[in-house]
């Protein structure tokens, strides 16, 4: 039974996966099937998920966690309230729960990110004095000079710097890192389809 | 605890120690004589009677050391003349006898003195006349009283021991074995013997002054020695010490008397103890009863108490002992032993002529100690003649040194034991103290670092505080800025991406907005760029989003740029899997029956037919890459993007590509291609990244400078 259990579900990954892929190569209707469950599933996980905020939190509200209060506060206030814009109750708290709550705070947090770059720009050399520390130091000051405003004469070599840069030097690399990324979903996709990436068991 | 002190080295040992543990020499070779004869002869072998007894499997002789002397010396002394004997020779158990009336052991006691007298004779037939008391004894005996006991005894095997007093014949023999004697037993006896010649052994004894053999009470006295300083050439480890009281009590009755002053034997008999009075009057009357068979029925009864025997007996050896001692004779315990066991054979060879001596000491066999033996845990040790003799060094002189640097230097592996189990209780007391070990350090590095850390606390916060000063600085006076960001000019992407926009006039264009508020301050402005462009050019606007903070940045963005979406697509789940289904949809195919939840009828289907651009504004590298991969190379229509200043390296490979048609990359991008919010927003934080910019080059200079001179600390704080 034991041996059942886990054999199940990879059979389901390696047959739907296997039968994705031929929709998508061969029978592009299978593949628009699969797709749509899948789309479907995502939705309902999306439910799943916040019921399962909601245990979560409730048994934390139990040990007397404020912070899960506030939450569950949220969440069944915006519930709340897409119910009432949804029955014509009212109309547009949502958007106004939005911009006077979400919006300023997510918003107030990552304006420090400028800081903490900051920040951790000036303190690396203090931790790790190396040849590519100065490097980087290098050159985020100058893309930093070329994309502020500056003198007319000065501005324009420093577009060319930034230009030469981003087209030569940045694009190679992250040509590489997305070429890694490709590769690794490929590797990753056929592990699973042959059994051997078993996420569903974690 | 007794211990034994070795003759060799002198060495305190234990008891039971067979071999000096510091020299190896075997310390039973002075069983019984280490206290006085142990520096005069180092290297003495084993007695005789010592050796038979050894080679029956037997142990050494258990040594009597000073501290056993000593021992004895403590105990009170009793007006009773008690002789102390050696633990072999006490007891039931050694003689196999049971206990006895006092009447009977009285009269044993004459019995066996009698008989040893009787066997001291018979043995000098054969050979050289041996001694008949161990050198221990021969030492403390007074000359003249050796030379009284020796003389009844002789007399008594004889049948006429007047006659046998022949002192002449004796001090030939004295002088012969005397040369065997050590040096120290020379000295011992040479003075008592010179008074015992004068007084006794040159005028023959007649009968009146012969002790009555039958009376107990008229045993000799002995010399009051008290101390062995009063002897010479004691063996230094019992120099000055207190005699034994066993043999010290033979002279309880007269402690103070010189040994000169001693009175003859013969003339005044010693005061007996009690007991052995008693048992002399009853000796006495057994004797009337029976006075013919005097000396012929020592026949020990097996009722017999045995410690009387042994006493009586030992008062017969001591008397055997003076009288040979009086002639200088030194013959040793095994001598002696071997002597009475012969003669019991040789009493058993003539018959009914010498009565049997039933009290034989010799039968007495080993005592249980000698008989177990070595212990088996022990190594043969070499003898003191097998090892070599040490040549050099502090213990020059000495054998059976065993080198011990070798032994040290010697290479061994070392073992690795087994890894010790623990129990679950000890692994957590482990973990906790290791835990608190690893908080010393830093602990430590926080209090050696408390006031860099307040520093570097307090110019963070200046510095924080000077940037949104510059920042609301910037944004209330943007003509403080010498510099405007629009004089840098658009860039080719964002020129293409709007060339792009303006080509799908007419049509319909999707317009995604993925980004959350935390983007809003950067991507607000492109959103509002590309939307004023779509408007321009009369594009027909469908827009979703994969987040649902999106959705409401998208109504905002529409709001404030006076576009009316055409629809509403809502919101995408699935990330690349609700893009495959969009892409799909997009191409019209027919499986495109609903678009996440909602009905795909006949207006939508066309709507979706004429979307011939998709304008996608993140600032997520996940969302921008999906968009492109899933539904870009899915469809015919153009993308373009509208992403941060950072994303933007990422997307520069898909436009080089053509995979993007074009990209504006943030704020200055969108001012330089005139949003005019985006202008302001660039030069209201030009200030503060000029700032920023002199942070990090003084930062940099610092660090590198004067952070040279430190060791580069990959923990330290930040500042």
């Amino acid at each position: 039974m034991k041996g059942l259990g886990r054999a199940l579900p990879v059979a389901l990954t390696v047959g739907v996966g296997s039968l994705t892929l031929i929709g998508l190569l061969v029978v592009p209707a299978l593949g628009a099937l699969l797709t749509r469950w899948a789309t479907f599933l995502a939705a309902v996980a999306l439910l799943l998920g916040a019921a399962n905020l909601v245990r979560v939190h409730g048994q934390r509200l139990a040990d007397g966690n404020v912070y899960s209060a506030v939450l569950l506060l949220g969440l069944v206030g915006m519930l709340v309230l897409g119910a009432t814009d949804a029955f014509g109750l009212t109309e547009g708290w949502v958007g106004r729960a939005f911009d006077l709550v979400l919006f300023p705070l997510e918003a107030a947090l990552a304006s420090l990110l400028a800081l903490f770059l900051l920040f951790s720009a000036m303190g690396l050399l203090r931790r790790q004095r190396s040849g590519w520390t100065l490097l980087f130091l290098f050159v985020v000051v100058l893309l930093l000079l070329a994309r502020s405003p500056m003198p007319e004469a000065m501005g324009e070599w420093l577009v060319l710097i930034d230009e030469w840069i981003s087209a030569l030097l940045v694009s190679a690399g992250v040509r590489a890192i997305l070429i890694g990324i490709a590769l690794g979903t490929i590797t990753i996709s056929l592990r699973l389809l042959m059994g051997y990436e078993r996420p569903y068991e974690r | 605890m007794n211990h034994l002190i070795c003759p060799h080295c002198g060495t305190e040992n234990e008891a039971e120690a067979a071999v000096c543990s510091h020299c190896g020499q075997p310390i039973v070779a002075a069983a019984g004589e280490s206290a006085l004869a142990a520096e005069e002869a180092p290297e003495e072998e084993l007695p005789d009677w010592l050796d038979e007894l050894t080679e029956e499997g037997a142990a050494p002789v258990e040594d009597q050391g000073v501290d056993a002397l000593l021992d004895w010396l403590d105990e009170p002394e009793s007006e009773a003349v008690e002789i102390e004997v050696p633990d072999w020779l006490e007891p039931e158990e050694a003689l196999g006898l049971q206990a006895k009336s006092e009447e009977e052991a009285a009269h044993d006691a004459t019995a066996a003195m009698e008989d040893a007298a009787a066997s001291d004779t018979q043995a000098d037939e054969d050979e050289e006349r041996p001694s008949l008391v161990p050198d221990w004894l021969e030492d403390v005996l007074d000359e003249e009283e050796a030379a009284e006991i020796f003389a009844l005894q002789e007399a008594e095997a004889e049948g006429d021991w007047l006659s046998a007093l022949d002192a002449t014949e004796r001090e030939e023999e004295a002088a012969g074995m005397a040369e065997d004697e050590p040096e120290w037993v020379k000295a011992l006896t040479q003075a008592p013997a010179e008074d015992s010649a004068e007084d006794e052994t040159d005028q023959p004894l007649d009968e009146t002054e012969t002790p009555p053999v039958t009376d107990p009470g008229s045993l000799p006295a002995t010399r009051p020695l008290r101390r062995t300083s009063e002897l010479e050439n004691v063996p230094e480890q019992i120099a000055g010490t207190d005699l034994p009281d066993w043999l010290a009590d033979q002279l309880q009755d007269e402690p103070d008397e010189p040994p000169e002053a001693a009175p003859q034997a013969t003339e005044t008999a010693q005061p007996l103890p009690d007991w052995l009075a008693e048992e002399g009057q009853e000796a006495e009357q057994a004797e009337a009863d029976d006075e013919g068979e005097l000396g012929e029925s020592a026949q020990v009864p097996a009722e017999a108490d045995a410690d009387v025997e042994v006493e009586a007996a030992a008062t017969v050896e001591l008397e055997l002992a003076a009288t040979q001692a009086d002639e200088g004779e030194a013959l040793d315990e095994g001598e002696w032993l071997q002597m009475v066991e012969e003669l019991t054979e040789a009493e058993a060879a003539q018959g009914d002529e010498v009565e049997p001596v039933t009290l034989n000491l010799g039968d007495l066999g080993p005592p249980g100690w000698l008989e177990a033996g070595p212990r088996p845990s022990e190594e043969p040790l070499p003898t003191p003649m097998e090892a070599p003799l040490e040549s050099s060094g502090p213990l020059a002189g000495l054998r059976g040194v065993i080198p011990i640097e070798p032994i040290i230097a010697e290479r061994r592996r070392a073992s690795h034991s087994e890894p010790t189990p623990l129990t679950e209780r000890e692994r957590e007391l482990a973990g906790l103290l290791e835990g608190l070990a690893s908080q010393t350090l830093p602990v430590t590095a926080e209090e050696s670092g408390a006031v860099d850390g307040r520093l570097a606390a307090i110019f963070r916060l200046l510095v924080g505080l000077g940037l949104l000063a510059l920042l609301v600085v910037g944004w209330l006076q943007p003509e403080l800025m010498p510099f405007q960001a629009a004089n840098s000019g658009t860039g080719p992407m964002a020129a293409e991406a709007l060339a792009a926009i303006d080509r799908h006039a007419g049509q319909t264009a999707l317009v995604v907005f993925d980004y959350t508020p935390a983007m809003a301050g950067e991507l607000d402005v492109v959103a509002d760029l590309m939307l004023a462009r779509l408007a321009a050019a009369d594009v027909r606007v469908m827009w979703l989003s994969q987040t649902a903070a999106g959705i409401r940045l998208g109504q905002r963005a529409l709001e404030r740029n006076g576009v009316e979406g055409l629809d509403s697509l809502g919101l995408l789940p699935g990330e690349a899997v609700g893009l495959r289904w969009v892409s799909g949809c997009l191409a019209g195919t027919p499986e495109c029956q609903s678009f996440f939840g909602r009905e795909v009828d006949g207006a939508l289907q066309q709507e979706l037919d004429r979307v011939g651009l998709v304008v996608v504004v993140t600032g997520e590298q996940g969302s921008l890459i999906n968009w492109i991969e899933q539904v870009e190379s899915q469809t015919d229509v153009a993308m373009v993007a509208g992403l941060t200043q950072g994303l933007a390296p990422v997307a520069v490979p898909y436009y080089a590509n053509r995979q993007l048609v074009g990209l504006v990359a943030g704020a200055p991008d969108a001012a330089a291609a005139g949003a005019s919010k985006a202008d302001e927003l660039v030069n209201s934080v030009a200030l503060a990244q000029w700032a920023a910019i002199a942070l990090l080059i003084v930062g940099g200079v610092y660090s590198g400078v004067v952070g040279f001179g430190r060791p580069s600390s990959r923990r330290g704080n930040d500042s």
